[in-house]
């Protein structure tokens, strides 16, 4: 599903990725932890195809396929999905236009008519039952305004709209309180299958007892330092990044 | 180079006769016909009008207020009135209709078109007819708005003003229906002229429109408007300019506001070569509320100008500007924004801002605030921002699969709309709101 090669990147000139190595298979789940500024974030976005995001060395394959040179629509068109850490707030645009273009740009792609706007609206209220969101978020600009949880439960509201065979998620766990949290576990495994991979960044074992990872990575100064299994996760939990960081070095 | 100089060399043949002789002459041919012309204080006013304009003249760049907008290129055309026949087709009408009950005029050619109007009955205590239907306002409503040469097209408006419309309400008089007030431009000088007088309590919505009468040959729209809002009445003013891309616009307008009062205008400008929305407002009792806000959706080579003098001559009343701009090719955008605040008038409440997206490097903007605060207890502030569209928001939309040209499209939208809301909610709006997404779209084609 996804091929991450000796990856190199800097943003600003600044070299944050130094040779990321990984690969996801489909239907697998992987966790991604490490300290702060330790370019988790970065990975996100150079996957997603961010401008100023430049990669120096290695490839990403996705499907098979280098996502190097695509648009980040194409990449999303192509199934990629990234639930952003701080998601960005679009003055005057309203969630379910915001939505709807978004839906139907990756339908057309797939070859798919256009869904129209009394389908779009009873997909999208099914969604939001399930995510416990209030109706209203939809008439609302896209994330203006809404609580740090709200944001992130609307980054997961919008996957469940997309169904991406891939799925990174930058941190969605934090700023859910407890109740959130679990609802939105259930929302990420309710598109696990066989053909749907997913990438979780996360600080806290607690949100991998809900979307049980396949392999855990850690990744401190740009590089995966320790692959494991998901008592890796309990491990740091533990114990910190301290003496794996010293381990590595 | 060759082609332009020959050009100019045919333009001083084709305006062999001088510019202000040639609006004389204008005058002269339409004078018999105009409304009032066979009362001897009306027709006396009219020439009299044209007799201050000849010695005024255009305003120039030399004017203060006129430093940004230059309308020389009014002088390089040859004017005259418009034809007495034609109307407009009936699907650039329907394009052009709020799709909602209303007291409808329409303007084609400068003259009240009764076929596409649609006035119906009107409420007690309201009078609403076309200016050319007007025999005892008249005097009225060509009354002089200013004798200096920075408003010396409304004495050329009072002189040849054709029609236009005259909309009085009684104290108290509430007035659900919006009043639409809709002109196509014609390739000649056409000069409408506007009445509008809300008294106490009274309230209305009017809906002001100018749009491209489908011939693509230049033409002139000089539009007066007076508007007086009584004591604790309430009017939303909704003015859309969208003419020919060859046309010139210049509007005036003069508003004065009662105490208690509340007057609501939102100004959107997405058509013309030039075009200039000059507004003045003066308050005239306390604790009244102008909400004024203007939308500039500029491209190819459009120069779009809002103009506004805002004048706090009365304590405790408060206003509010917000002014956006988007700015593509070579378009050029033009915000000046006065606040006057009179010595006696403490607790003003005046607030400004002026947002600009350039989206391409020829495009420009010149915004200048112009604040004269002659009171000490006063809340009074303005800013500007000017960019581009956000590459974050952009980044985040493409990310969603949504094509780059489509998510710029989208956020141009969302930057417009907090001036589209600022319009009364239902048809309206959406009316407002689909002029702003027409032009988004011609954009998006033309890209
Ligand atoms: N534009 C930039 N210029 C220079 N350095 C940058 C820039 N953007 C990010 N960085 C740096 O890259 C490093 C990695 O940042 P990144 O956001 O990927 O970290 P992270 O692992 O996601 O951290 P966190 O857990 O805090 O979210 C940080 O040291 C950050 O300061
Ligand atoms: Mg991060």
């Amino acid at each position: 599903m996804l091929e991450i090669k000796n990856l190199h990147a800097t943003v600003d000139g600044k070299e944050i990725l130094r040779g990321i190595n990984l690969t996801i298979k489909a239907g697998e789940v992987h966790a991604v932890m490490g300290p702060n500024g330790s370019g988790k974030s970065t990975l996100s976005y150079v996957l997603a195809g961010r401008d100023g995001y430049e990669v120096t060395q290695g490839d990403i394959l996705f499907h098979g396929r280098s996502l190097l040179g695509l648009e980040p629509e194409e990449r999303a068109r192509d199934g990629l999905f990234l639930a952003f850490q701080y998601p960005v707030e679009i003055p005057g645009v309203a969630n379910a236009t915001f939505l709807r273009s978004a839906v139907n740009a990756v339908r057309k792609h797939r070859g798919l008519a256009d869904m129209d706007a009394m389908t779009f609206l009873k997909t999208a209220k099914a969604k939001m039952k399930q995510l416990q969101m209030d109706e209203k978020f939809l008439q609302r600009a896209v994330n203006m305004g809404f609580s740090g949880g709200e944001k992130k439960r609307n980054e997961v509201f919008q996957m469940l709209m997309l169904e991406p065979t891939l799925a990174i998620l930058d941190e969605t766990d934090s700023g859910l309180d407890i109740d959130a949290l679990k609802i939105v576990a259930e929302g990420v495994n309710a598109l696990r299958g066989p053909e749907r991979s997913a990438l979780v960044i996360t600080h806290y074992q607690r949100l991998l007892d809900y979307i049980v990872p396949d392999v855990v990575h850690v990744l401190a100064g740009g590089r995966i330092i320790k692959t494991g299994g998901k008592d890796l996760a309990l491990e740091l939990e533990a114990k910190g990044y301290a003496d794996i960081i010293a381990d590595a070095a | 180079m060759p082609t332009l100089s020959r050009m100019r060399r045919k333009d001083q043949v084709m305006s062999a006769v001088p510019f202000i002789d040639q609006l004389a002459g204008v005058y002269q041919a339409a004078a018999a016909g105009l409304p009032g012309a066979r009362t001897p204080a009306v027709a006396a006013r009219r020439t009299a009008a044209l007799e201050v304009f000849r010695r005024l003249g255009l305003p120039n760049h030399k004017l203060e207020s006129w430093k940004f907008t230059g309308l020389n290129a009014l002088e390089r055309q040859s004017w005259s009135p418009p034809a007495n026949e034609g109307g407009v087709d009936a699907a650039r009408l329907k394009a052009a209709t709020l799709d909602a009950d209303s007291y409808r005029l329409v303007f084609v050619n400068g003259r009240f078109d009764a076929a596409a109007s649609r006035i119906g009955t009107l409420p007690r205590g309201v009078t609403l007819l076309p200016l050319s239907a007007a025999n005892t306002a008249l005097s009225d409503v060509l009354a002089a708005a200013g004798t200096d040469r920075a408003v010396s097209l409304s004495e050329l408006n009072a002189a040849l003003a054709s029609d236009g419309v005259v909309l009085l309400l009684d104290d108290g008089v509430v007035l659900e229906q919006p009043v639409e007030i809709l002109a196509f431009g014609v390739p000649a000088l056409v000069n409408l002229r506007h009445l509008i007088r809300l008294g106490r309590n009274a309230r209305a919505t009017v809906l002001e429109s100018y749009r491209d009468g489908g011939i693509a040959a230049p033409g002139w729209t000089n539009v007066f408007a007076h508007v007086a809002v009584g004591e604790g009445a309430r009017l939303s003013h909704i003015r859309l300019q969208g003419e020919n891309a060859s046309a010139y616009h210049a509007a005036l307008g003069q508003v004065s506001i009662g105490a208690g009062a509340r007057y609501a205008h939102a100004s959107v400008q997405a058509g013309a070569a030039l075009a200039r929305h000059e507004l003045h407002v003066t308050f005239a009792g306390g604790a009244a509320e102008a909400d004024i806000q203007g939308l500039v959706l500029a491209r190819g080579k459009a120069h779009l100008d809002h103009t506004l003098f805002l004048h706090h001559a009365v304590p405790d009343c408060r206003s509010n500007q917000l002014f956006k701009h988007v700015v593509d090719d070579a378009g050029h955008a033009v915000f000046q924004g006065g606040i006057r605040v009179a010595p006696h008038a403490q607790k003003t409440d005046a607030q400004q801002l002026s947002r600009t997206l350039l989206l391409a490097d020829r495009a420009q903007i010149d915004t200048k605030p112009e604040l004269e605060i002659l009171a000490d207890d006063v809340k009074c502030s303005h800013g500007a921002s000017i960019g581009d569209v956000d590459a974050q928001q952009m980044f985040y939309m493409q990310a969603r699969g949504i094509p780059a040209a489509e998510a710029r499209r989208l956020l141009l939208s969302g930057f417009a709309y907090e001036v589209v809301s600022a319009v009364p909610e239902g048809a309206l709006r959406d009316h407002v709101e689909e002029f702003v997404e027409v032009w988004l779209a011609e954009k998006g084609a033309a890209a």
